[in-house]
């Protein structure tokens, strides 16, 4: 392309039709200029009869002069076509849309070239579809008018690459907000980038073809059309006929590049001599039944561009479901569906398409397995017949009846790319926004891609992501605008899990004070709750790698020091409770087979791992004694922390991009302690500590390898034990506020359950034990002796203790 | 001026002739109609081979069907090229009296001076 210095001549010949056509565009004005031109042409009729001959001339005179003014708007001024192309232009005139041109003046800065455009088509659209309303533009566009030749020499540019043949006010606002010093910086804010700012240019380009082609004609091949084709009634009452839905008024689709080829395909299997079949295999969502409506879009509207015996075919859809209802048994249904076979093949302007087929290939509620009468059909090659199939049933078919499947020619539907799948959404946008009537904006479209790959998995693109926006127009910010806020929280909602980033005063509080919060169930451990507190905090910021878990740990230690409380912590202060916790006692999983367990469905057993995550992503995973499970489970397990993904026993992938991984192990708890008493803090020996698991093979490096942290967990001291006291009565008082009751303990007290519930091997558990048989005891058998009353404060003390204590010895 | 001599004008023989000769042609589907001229018509069955009656029942049927076929497609196209002439001879004269109204102002005003139709 050149790079013309860029000038606007506003005394060009095109200039000045420009702005001859103005007063034309208003329709109240065109119909007042048509209705005097005809007008005077009956007067000027009427007076030659009558003889006034005068009046008639001056009557001519008038029409003649009207519509030379009128043919000429809709001729050349209407429209008024480029002079010149985009790439060879130097004088903007000649290419800027006629609307645009005639409200051009001299000497014009960005900031008033904003203004011009402030009132068309581009502006509305920029400011629906990306939220760049007047306002942003007129606000940052430059006020030097030196500025404006750099919005022009953009404007070429931007129509250059989305092969515009002029620049319009899409165009224009494009290279306006391109041309903003730091544009960048201001479109992040908006989560755009300059190349969704082009991008527009092509939607809006697309949406306006879209209306002009939705306004032109219906039918298509005219009133003798059909004529020679033969009466289909029986399979017209019982089949969709999409050729009619298009011919009425469907939305319009373009083919994407990547399925053009396809749609050739599918023409020449159905022109060719034999079998006229073609069988579309993808997954679901691909958009298979999309295509056919695109191939019968294409058969009507374009019917020079395929062979003559294909033009103006009827393609008519046959639902299992409707036929079975149409049918009492298996035979009539048999005589049914030949009947229209027949009916299809002597009208000779039909293709059957039969969608989800898998429901004509196999028995079931709402299926019939119609393959014995298929088979001869299509080896006939009479009948032309579109099939629909996922890639799982092609394989199943192939498997149980090769014969059929030979005689069906496979085509290969593939899922998009996000180019295509945002262009399908587009497409689609009008179609989604007059259903639920909201606006759809460029965010959310891109949002619903990102977070449909993430969560939705059993259904491929473009279709798992307008899925995704079908539930995102359910939640609408003002003025029914759905932004990528609306999709996220559609995930959230659908998927129970949180992909908005922390935003709310409380959220943010709450992640800043994680670690205090923590420490408010479990005493020290600080190191562990500081690296578990990042790594929450990192993923809710958006700075983790989003196709990883959260955070994946390996906990180390003794029994009893907090590990297993981490996790329950966790689950309660930061994942909304402590159901939210999925516990996998590992030392379950000790056979070769266990791994089956942990993949079972939420069919065969809704307490397996995978089902658990499958129905609740957002939550605390915690694998206990990880030592204990087999190799074949440790093995799963390492693609679980690598990817965060597993397939479950139906192979259907699970997400646990949402959990936090945690594995204990009680392995090394004697080597912890030993460093610990020879007065050696965590941070010095726990490299050489792992090195030592490893060297005695309780745990692979590889495996090791996968978790962020290992996490080492030291023995409880007895000062540490005297905290643990209070947290363990913390908890009684809980139970007790019901009843307005509460209990303390003397120091001494304390001190003597810290000194017979010490033990260094077995960490707090003992002590919750000695609480339970003192405390708990004595509080029991007075609230029966009725020695406490409600709003009453018992204080124990040591010696009472005790004898509760000998008393159970 | 230039426009209306030039590119308007083939602008209107394209609009006035082609446009609406091309809109008969697809509205009353002269083309596929005369392709298609002696083809049954609106068949719902087709049998084949059976005894000879079937076989007589059944040409006869096609025989009956063909002609039913080519009276109606015979209407259509005879509505269809009547149409067409129309549009032809209404395109033609619009054609041609355009060149004249850039002058209908002088034409009338010269009428008025000489004094035609006084």
């Amino acid at each position: 392309m050149n790079t013309p210095v860029p000038v606007c001549n506003l005394d060009s010949p095109r200039a000045a039709k420009a702005r001859f056509g103005v007063p034309f565009d208003s329709r109240p004005i065109r119909l007042f200029l048509w209705f005097v031109m005809m007008t005077s042409l009956v007067g000027w009729f009427w007076s030659v009869f009558l003889q006034h001959q005068m009046v008639g001339h001056l009557l001519f005179g008038l029409s003649g002069t009207l519509a030379v003014l009128l043919f000429w708007y809709y001729g050349e001024l209407k429209e008024l076509a480029p002079s010149q192309t985009i790439d060879e232009t130097h004088d903007l005139s000649s290419v800027l849309s006629r609307r645009l041109l005639a409200r051009l003046k001299k000497d014009m800065t960005p900031v008033d070239l904003a203004k011009v455009v402030a009132d068309q088509q581009g502006a509305y659209f920029y400011g629906a579809r990306f939220g760049i309303g007047k306002e942003f533009l007129q606000e940052l566009s430059s006020k030097d008018k030196d500025a404006t030749i750099a919005v022009w020499q953009e404007a070429l540019v931007v129509a250059h690459k989305t092969n515009s043949d002029r620049i319009d006010s899409a165009v224009l606002v494009a290279a306006l907000i391109l041309t903003i010093p730091d544009h960048d910086n201001y479109l992040a804010q908006l989560e755009l980038d300059s190349s969704d700012i082009i991008a527009g240019v092509g939607w809006r380009h697309h949406m306006r073809m879209m209306r002009d082609r939705h306004r032109e004609k219906r039918h298509y091949g005219g009133i003798g059309r059909d004529l020679s084709f033969g009466w289909a009634p029986v399979l017209n009452h019982v089949g969709f006929n999409i050729t009619n839905s298009i011919q009425a008024g469907g939305i319009l689709r373009r083919p994407v590049d990547s399925r053009l080829s396809t749609i050739d395909q599918i023409v020449h299997l159905l022109a060719q001599p034999g079998r006229r079949n073609a069988t579309l295999v993808g997954e679901s969502g691909v958009g298979k039944t999309t295509l056919v409506y695109t191939l019968a879009q294409k058969l009507l509207q374009e019917p020079k561009t395929v062979p003559s015996e294909l033009r103006y075919q009827q393609v008519i859809e046959l639902d299992a479901g409707h036929l079975i209802a149409n049918a009492k048994g298996r035979g009539q249904l048999e005589e049914l569906l030949l009947h229209i076979f027949n009916e299809a093949v002597h009208a000779k302007n039909v293709i059957i398409f039969l969608d989800e087929a898998q429901l004509f290939l196999r028995e079931g509620t709402g299926s019939i397995d119609l393959s014995s009468i298929l088979l001869p059909v299509l080896e006939g090659g009479a009948l032309k017949l579109i099939v629909a199939l996922d890639s799982q049933e092609w394989l199943r078919l192939a498997q149980t009846n090769p014969g059929l499947a030979q005689s069906l020619n496979r085509v290969v539907v593939n899922p998009l790319d996000f180019e295509e799948t945002v262009q399908v959404i587009e497409d689609e946008t009008l179609l989604i926004e007059g259903k639920h009537q909201i606006v759809l904006m460029n965010q959310a479209i891109k949002e619903a891609y990102k977070l449909a790959e993430r969560y939705i998995h059993e259904q491929a693109f473009p279709g798992r992501a307008l899925k995704l926006l079908d539930a995102a127009a359910g939640f609408p910010e003002q003025k029914h605008f759905v932004t990528a806020r609306s999709v996220q929280e559609a995930a959230e909602k659908s998927f129970d899990v949180k992909v908005q980033t922390a935003s709310s005063v409380e959220e943010k509080d709450k992640l800043l004070n994680l670690e205090n919060l923590i420490h408010e169930r479990m005493i020290n451990q600080t190191r562990a709750v500081k690296l578990v507190s990042d790594a929450l905090r990192r993923s809710r910021t958006g700075v983790a790698n989003d196709k990883k878990p959260i955070g994946t740990f390996l906990f180390l230690g003794p029994t009893g020091v907090g590990k297993t409380e981490l996790s329950k912590a966790l689950a309660d202060v930061y994942f909304g409770g402590q159901d939210r916790m999925v516990r996998i006692d590992l030392n379950e999983f000790s056979h070769p087979d266990d791994t089956n367990r942990l993949l079972a469905t939420g069919a065969t057993d809704p307490y397996s791992l995978c089902a658990q995550i499958a129905k609740q992503p957002f939550s605390v995973v915690l694998l206990d004694e990880i030592e204990k499970a087999h190799p074949n489970v440790l093995n799963l397990l390492l693609q679980l922390l690598d990817e965060g993904m597993l397939r479950d026993a139906q192979n259907k992938p699970i997400s646990f991009r949402d959990s936090i991984i945690i594995a204990t192990s009680n392995a090394g708890a004697e080597q912890i302690r030993a460093h610990i008493e020879k007065g050696q803090q965590l941070e010095q020996f726990e490299e050489a500590l792992v090195d030592e698991l490893i060297n005695a093979n309780i745990f692979r490096p590889e495996f090791i390898n996968r978790f962020d942290e290992i996490i080492l967990f030291r023995p409880l001291t007895k000062l540490e034990l005297m905290q643990v006291v209070d947290l363990l009565m913390a908890g009684i008082n809980k139970g007790l506020a019901g009843r307005k009751i509460t209990v303390k303990l003397t120091d001494d007290a304390k001190a003597l359950l810290v000194d017979k519930g010490y033990d260094p091997r077995l960490g707090a558990r003992p002590l919750r034990r000695v609480v339970q048989r003192s405390v708990e005891n004595v509080v029991a058998q007075r609230l029966l002796a009725g020695g406490i009353t409600p709003g009453q404060t018992l204080q124990l003390d040591a010696p009472e203790l005790q004898t509760t204590l000998d008393d159970r010895s | 001026m230039r426009w209306w001599y030039g590119a308007g004008w083939q602008w209107a023989v394209q609009r006035a002739i082609v446009e609406r000769l091309q809109w008969c042609n697809e509205t009353f589907s002269i083309t596929a109609l005369i392709r298609t001229f002696f083809s049954p018509f609106k068949q719902t069955d087709n049998t084949q081979g059976g005894s000879v009656d079937v076989r007589i029942h059944a040409f006869l049927d096609n025989v009956v069907s063909r002609f039913v076929g080519m009276f109606a497609r015979g209407f259509i196209i005879f509505t269809g090229v009547v149409a067409g002439l129309v549009a032809f001879i209404s395109g033609v004269a619009f054609v041609a009296l355009w060149p004249l109204a850039p002058f209908a102002i002088p034409i009338s005003l010269g009428l008025m001076v000489l004094g035609v139709g006084k």
